[in-house]
């Protein structure tokens, strides 16, 4: 029975999986179209307009021009027809057979997506698959505390600090610790993930990294784990308020076993969905923290994509994370129902 | 007949000093990236980085604190400018026309009117207000400031116009034109003015303003205050602030008859440090080049003046007998285009770029037009010997095309031209500073134009060419003499001076042939299938490849004789176009690599690569990858290549009779060492190489040639762009003045010393003063006094029987030797 | 009979911002070894801040502000919370809940549950402790097949007779129940009355029994202890107070009367008007007289003390001395 429901989860997602892919690809080959051949216009405008002080012929540079514009028009693949090119872009990105990029290439030098996606994803993994574990370790252990001990000293002055935290925009506390921690008091640097040049033999190099990762994971557990934290008290509270805690507590069970055995096992099922979803999400990268610590990854990526109209690398990236969200969304669909045993999995209404 | 010879103690003036050597100051530069301005600024600062090599805009480096300043030396370039293009349709009286079945009437078709507008927008105040200070006032198509604008500047003053503009003589001006226009027979009773506005047909007439939204910082501004001024007329202006795509659809491709647009915020990039400007007159002002009001769409109402484009395609295209009449025609064409007036220039902007003033032992060279460049870095003396530069890059990565040295798209983009320039000494450069040709390698001994017009009035080449110099023919795969009968327009006679590549092999005249034969084998399909051949390289090469009349090679007495079609009545120029160049590289001057890699890539792509990846110069071959001499997966394909040539003992078609085998050989075997050591193939001649190339940390470290051998050092390099600086600070005229009594002018002039910019007094140059009237014009002298005040006099005998109004004054100061003079103009009232 | 608890004097203070609720107030009875002490009173009256007064784990923001607790002749209130948790919690006196109420962990099995807690208080192996278990769930009339089962498996009445094997399986002295049976139909409602009578029987266990049905207490209690408003009013047998001359106290009486009988008509049910008082703001003098229908001048002033008024049997009213 269970099993049954397995594959048909699976099933379910992969189909979800196709139909996102051919939305992606028709939304891709249409919309950014026109920017795309403005773009292309744009470019050889300027490349004509560079040329132009070299003394050739306007007969000459028209001819030129022609030719130029073709060239882009075959590497973009706009000379095929749409339908074509999202249909095949779509079942091209289904297979994982991402092809080459237009215009980029990964800093090896390889024009395939996947290895120019590749490339990106351990810098994403290392700053922010690193954050969301801390953040979320950090955040249960300060929610557990603040749950304890509801509206005393350290619940309510943390929730202060949690609202002023959780109003200030990300990116400016970021600049602001930046500013503090890389200037003022020069302790970090200032960014990218490694030293100019970095220093040889592989434990200093490997110290050199966790020296560049430092304030980056800092300030993103900073910015994070205040709500983290907020949202687990909450949970736990609720919790405790229940009647098996006291029941348990009645039972002469200690604190210890009833707080972390009782109570963080019934509050396990949504503290699980959120750490899972948000390690599964931390694979996308951000771009606006990537951008402002000068940390190359999946995030920025996406971004110079989009502003190159790269549309197989576009596919690929959104290949990658969807991919990742909706395996997120199977997996904790199917072990729902191990999480919460009142949770029939799969089982009918 | 005009014969133009230029001695050689000229040009030996401007070549490179022999004596100083041992290669430039830094030991080694580390380039890296940061994705954020506002850090790279920060770094700047605090010392973490020695340079932040990307210009910056006037808000992000004026906002900073007196004490950030302090620790920073500035380095201030124009970045580009903005102007407003008119669509003067119908151009013609009476200046009405019909869309949809609607008569509407286009202010902007009078071309009084447009020319008014010069008057209307008061350059100061957008300089001072709207960019914060950062710029100067523009009134016409070239970049003030620059080398070789000083004519057009000049030509442009005796227009009248001025800072502030005269917003009283605009709005009198245009009042004038439109009740003209009103009283035309076809316009009567329809165009009125009614409660200050102007009406057709009981409409308001509306000026449709296309302003860029997305430049929210200049064009917003700028836009919402000319319709301020605008609307000062009478005339009715409807706003259209859209982004780049829409305003190139309502605009450039788009029928001016659909009268969508009346008018149009544009802004251009300054571009490199250049000294001629005929191009961008042509592309300003004359509707063959494609920048005007409907293009040359044949489906297009197109905007049209016969004489501008006359004039502009004689200057563009050489096709004068000297500089006279080259300066006469691009200068008329700009006078034509000002008066016309479907563009009306208002403001340069400048952009910053910062270094860490301590890590410096003095300011070092810059570009005039494009700041920080190759000449920046090579100049530099960093004082710890050390010098770390960061690049913005907002990808975060450090190369972003493929190091292809050959091929249109290779290293075209700014990071990876910024090091690679590093690492080539090319013939003869354009100076940062002048845009002078300095020579590097080639030194010119002779350079010789002269041209003549035939019977169908067409300019050709009055210079014999020898019979035996030759030319490779890619048919018959040898050198072939020309013969007698050609005739050149000019020719140049240069030495080499020799530096060794960075695999340690020296150059030689044999690295100038090999290109002449790359070129021709890479450019002619010799027959179907041919697989020495690109179609990229055709296409680029084809209308120029018979410029080239033939060559010299005197091996004995290091020198190469060069015959050439392609003509500029300006010597210097000719020295661009003669300096003979040894680099295969088909789009920049500054990037080559030596032969045998070329030679190796060229195996690669014609015959096949080891690893069997199929690979192009361009992007001309089906599923080819470009070639890559960083890259990992080509690097291998190379050496492998290279390894070939050893054992088939190859020498490259052309250099048969010239080289060894043993000498072939010995240069793989080098070209292998420097691969294996370093781990990339770009092998080159300059006074840097390329050590390592990171791509995990995201940095590239170069190191100096250090040989005795190598004949520049940062010394001698700056030597050559020395330059002094005279600006005129104000000029102060008296408030009242009344014809027929003296008028006293003070000039205040400060001199600087390039690099510097910190003016000091002038101590030295000619000063005059002009007053402009419609009769002529009426020149003075200025004395120079103490404190850098040049103090002249307007008598009154000149003033006497003009009548009264506002006329301009021009003040001018230039010096002599390696001076770089300006050109203001003031308005004055004469009562 | 010896008393094996003794609570004297307690008082429960539930300490908001906005004062102390005066949940118990002074609440003072025996329980006698073997016996079943019934508890009735309306909602709010303090019946189940008096169960957790016991185990000494008052509901936050409850506090134990004054009383002793004497069992077995110590007054477990001096020991500190780690010493009550491991000696007294479930090993001396127990609390069976109501089996609706959500008192079982829904994550874990009835097996681990009841492993875990016994485990904690015995030093003992793992098949004999199953061994207990399983005892205890047989006698409450279950097979072992519903140890593997989650809480939410179980029906009402076997997740009651869960809580009450889990209460007693440690075998402690005293056991508080606490309405076993009010969310259980009728049919079942019998059976476990029936069970908790046998279980008395066999095991020699004290019970309190606190419930608001009469009818219920009456069949199972020895002794009745009516609480109103945080205090007891009346304390007596069951003879007292279901007996033929009826209850002395008037709340008691009304109480009684107002259950409704079977065989009798009636045309409209008697009830006691009025509410229960606000225990922040307890009213002066005997707490009930705001709604007795026999008060006296002296009950609005003067607050009755619980005196005897004969054997074994304790009274608070002006009226009944």
């Amino acid at each position: 029975m269970y099993w049954k429901y397995v594959i048909k989860r699976i099933l379910y997602a992969c189909g979800g999986f196709i139909i996102i892919m051919f939305i992606f690809s028709a939304l891709f080959n249409t919309i950014m179209e026109k920017t795309l051949y403005d773009q292309i216009n744009e470019t050889v405008e300027m490349e004509i307009l560079n040329r132009s002080s070299s003394g050739l012929s306007q007969e000459a540079l028209d001819v030129y021009k022609a030719k130029r514009y073709d060239y882009f028009i075959k590497r973009y693949h706009l000379n095929e027809p749409v339908m074509q090119r999202i249909f095949w872009r779509a079942v091209d990105t289904i297979t994982f057979n991402f092809g080459k990029s237009t215009l980029m290439q990964s800093p090896q030098g390889d024009r395939e997506v996947i290895k120019i996606v590749g490339s990106k994803i351990p810098n994403t993994l290392i700053l922010f698959t690193t954050v969301v574990v801390i953040d979320t370790l950090l955040g249960i252990a300060l929610g557990i505390k603040k749950a304890q001990k509801p509206n005393k000293k350290l619940d309510q002055s943390t929730s202060v600090i949690t609202m002023i935290v959780y109003g200030i925009p990300g990116w400016w506390m970021a600049m602001i610790c930046i500013m503090f921690f890389v200037y003022l008091i020069p302790i970090f640097p200032s960014g990218g993930i490694h030293s100019v040049p970095p220093p040889t033999g592989g434990f200093a190099y490997f110290l050199d990294m966790l020296y560049h990762l430092a304030l980056p994971v800092l300030v993103l557990v900073a910015i994070g784990f205040w709500g983290r934290a907020y949202l687990i008290r909450n949970l736990v509270l609720t919790t405790l308020q229940e009647d098996f805690i006291m029941s348990a507590r009645a039972r002469g069970l200690s604190e210890n076993k009833v707080l972390y055995g009782h109570t963080m096992r019934t509050a396990a099922p949504p503290i699980v969905t959120m750490a899972l979803m948000s390690l599964l999400a931390s694979f996308g990268g951000s771009l606006i923290f990537e951008g402002i610590f000068s940390w190359p990854g999946m995030g920025n990526l996406y971004w110079v994509a989009i502003q190159q109209n790269d549309v197989p690398v576009l596919m690929g990236l959104l290949a990658v994370t969807t991919t990742l969200s909706l395996s997120g969304l199977v997996i904790l669909d199917l072990i729902y129902g191990f999480l919460d045993p009142r949770i029939k999995v799969g089982g009918k209404a | 007949m005009k014969r133009v010879v230029l001695s050689i103690l000229l040009v030996l003036l401007m070549s490179v000093s022999v004596l100083a050597d041992g290669g430039f100051y830094a030991d080694t530069i580390y380039f890296d990236v940061r994705m954020q301005e506002d850090i790279g600024i920060q770094d700047a600062i605090a010392g973490n980085t020695d340079i932040f090599l990307e210009g910056l805009s006037a808000p992000q480096v004026l906002s900073l604190s007196q004490a950030e300043l302090d620790k920073l030396d500035i380095y201030s370039v124009p970045s580009g400018y903005t102007d407003f293009i008119l669509n003067p349709i119908p151009n013609v009286a009476p200046y009405t026309l019909t869309v949809d079945g609607k008569e509407y009437f286009n202010p902007f078709a009078i071309k009084d009117l447009r020319f008014a507008l010069n008057f209307l927008v008061n350059r100061k105040y957008v300089v001072e207000e709207i960019l914060g200070g950062a710029g100067m006032p523009m009134y016409t198509c070239v970049v003030p400031g620059q080398p070789g604008t000083y004519r057009y500047e000049l030509n442009a003053s005796k227009m009248g116009f001025s800072a502030e503009g005269d917003e009283s003589r605009a709005l009198e001006a245009i009042e004038t034109a439109m009740n003209e226009a009103a009283s035309l027979p076809e316009n009567k009773g329809k165009l009125v003015k009614k409660d200050g506005k102007w009406m057709f047909n009981n409409e308001p007439v509306v000026i449709k303003f296309v302003i860029r939204v997305d430049d929210p910082s200049v064009r917003v501004p700028l836009g919402n205050y000319f319709t301020t001024q605008l609307e000062k007329t009478g005339l009715t202006v409807e706003k259209l602030m859209v982004d780049r795509y829409k305003a190139n659809d309502l605009v450039y491709d788009n029928n001016p008859a659909n009268y969508d647009w009346n008018m149009l915020t544009e802004a251009w990039g300054a571009g490199a440090t250049r000294r001629f400007w005929d191009h961008i007159v042509g592309q300003m002002y004359a509707p063959w080049r494609n920048w005007m009001p409907g293009r040359t769409n044949a489906a297009n109402w197109r905007y049209t003046n016969d004489e501008i484009d006359k004039l502009t395609q004689i200057a563009m295209y050489g096709d004068v007998l000297n500089e006279e009449e080259y300066w006469d025609a691009t200068l008329k064409a700009q006078t034509l285009g000002l008066e016309e007036a479907v563009r009306i220039f208002v403001a340069v902007q400048h952009d910053y770029f910062l270094a860490n003033k301590n890590a410096f032992e003095e300011r070092f060279a810059y570009g005039l037009g494009d700041g920080l460049n190759q000449w920046s870095l090579l100049t530099a003396k960093p004082k710890n010997k050390v010098m770390k530069v960061t690049q913005f890059s907002s990808q975060g990565s450090l190369f972003m095309q493929a190091w292809d040295p050959i091929g249109l798209d290779g290293m075209t983009d700014t990071y990876s031209s910024r090091i690679a320039d590093l690492l080539m000494d090319m013939g003869a450069f354009e100076s940062p500073v002048d845009a002078m040709y300095t020579s590097l390698v080639a030194v010119p001994l002779e350079i010789e134009t002269s041209v003549l017009r035939n019977a169908e009035g067409e300019i050709v080449g009055d210079i014999e060419v020898p019979a035996n110099a030759v030319k490779w023919d890619a048919y018959k795969d040898e050198w072939v003499e020309v013969g007698p009968g050609t005739t050149a327009k000019g020719y140049g006679k240069f030495t080499l001076e020799y530096r060794d590549f960075h695999q340690g092999i020296p150059m030689s005249m044999i690295d100038y042939l090999y290109d002449d034969v790359f070129k021709e084998e890479w450019r002619i399909k010799e027959y179907e299938g041919d697989p020495w051949y690109e179609q990229e390289i055709d296409d680029l090469y084809a209308p120029t490849a018979d410029l080239d009349k033939g060559t010299i090679y005197d091996f004995e007495n290091n020198i190469v004789y060069g015959w050439t079609d392609d003509y500029s009545p300006d010597p210097n120029r000719m020295i661009g176009k003669l300096a003979p160049a040894w680099s295969t590289n088909t789009h920049s001057p500054s990037l080559g690599v030596s032969w045998e890699i070329a030679e190796a890539l060229g195996r690669m792509v014609a015959l096949g690569s080891n690893s069997g990846t199929v690979y192009s110069f361009s992007g001309s071959r089906e599923g080819a990858e470009p070639v890559d001499v960083l890259v990992e997966r080509c690097v291998k394909d190379i050496k492998a290549e290279l390894h070939k040539m050893i054992i088939e003992e190859w020498i490259p078609l052309g250099l048969e009779e010239y080289i060894t085998v043993e000498d072939a050989i010995a240069r793989y075997q080098a070209a292998l060492t420097f691969i294996n050591k370093y781990g990339h193939a770009y092998i080159s001649n300059g006074g840097y190489y390329l050590a390592k190339y990171d791509t995990d940390a995201n940095y590239a470290e170069l190191k100096a040639v250090r040989d005795e051998d190598y004949p520049m050092d940062s010394d001698s390099l700056m030597a050559l762009f020395e330059r002094t600086i005279l600006d005129i600070e104000t000029i102060e005229t008296p408030m009242l003045n009344v014809r027929g009594k003296d008028i006293v002018v003070k000039v205040h002039a400060t001199e600087a010393i390039y690099p510097n910019n910190v003016g000091v007094p002038a101590t030295m140059g000619n000063t005059t003063i002009t007053l402009i009237t419609d009769d002529g014009e009426l020149t003075y002298n200025a004395e120079l006094t103490n404190n850098g005040i040049f103090e002249g006099k307007i008598p009154g005998s000149a003033t006497q029987n003009l009548a009264p109004g506002s006329y301009s004054i021009l003040v001018e100061i230039t010096g002599e030797g390696k001076t770089v003079g300006e050109a203001v103009t003031k308005p004055i009232v004469l009562r | 009979m010896d008393k094996i608890l003794d609570v004297r004097n307690i008082k429960l203070h539930y300490l908001t911002r906005k004062g102390a609720v005066r949940a118990l107030d002074d609440v003072s009875f025996p329980l006698y070894r073997g016996e079943t002490l019934g508890v009735v009173g309306e909602s709010g009256c303090g019946k189940t801040t008096l169960g957790t007064a016991l185990l000494n784990m008052p509901t936050p923001p409850g506090k134990i502000v004054g009383g002793e607790i004497f069992l077995e002749g110590k007054n477990v209130l001096e020991l500190n919370e780690r010493q009550y948790r491991t000696n007294i919690r479930w090993e001396k006196i127990a609390m069976v809940f109501q089996g609706a109420m959500n008192c079982l962990t829904p994550v874990y099995t009835i097996q681990k549950q009841m492993m875990e807690t016994i485990k904690f208080h015995r030093e003992i192996e793992d098949d004999q402790a199953l061994e207990r278990i399983i005892k205890y769930v047989n006698l409450v009339g279950l097979s072992a097949d519903v140890l593997k089962r989650y809480p939410h498996e179980l029906s009402g009445g076997m997740k009651q007779r869960i809580v009450i094997a889990m209460g007693l399986f440690l075998e402690p002295d005293v056991v508080i129940c606490d309405e076993p049976t009010t969310a259980l139909d009728v049919v079942v409602q019998a059976q476990i009355i029936n069970l908790l009578k046998e279980l008395k029987q066999e095991l020699k266990l004290s019970f309190i029994f606190i419930t608001h049905d009469l009818a219920t207490e009456a069949e199972v209690s020895d002794r009745i202890m009516v609480m109103y408003a945080g205090k007891v009013v009346e304390i007596g047998t069951n003879e007292h107070i279901y007996g033929s001359q009826g209850a002395s106290h008037p709340y008691t009486r009304r109480l009684l009367a107002a259950t409704p009988r079977l065989h009798q008509q009636v045309e409209q049910l008697a009830f006691i008007p009025g509410t229960p008082p606000d225990l922040l703001t307890p009213p002066t003098g005997c707490r009930f007289h705001l709604r007795c229908d026999e008060k006296m001048e002296k009950c609005m002033k003067e607050e009755p003390p619980l005196k005897e008024i004969g054997p074994e049997h304790k009274v608070a009213c002006w009226r009944c001395y």
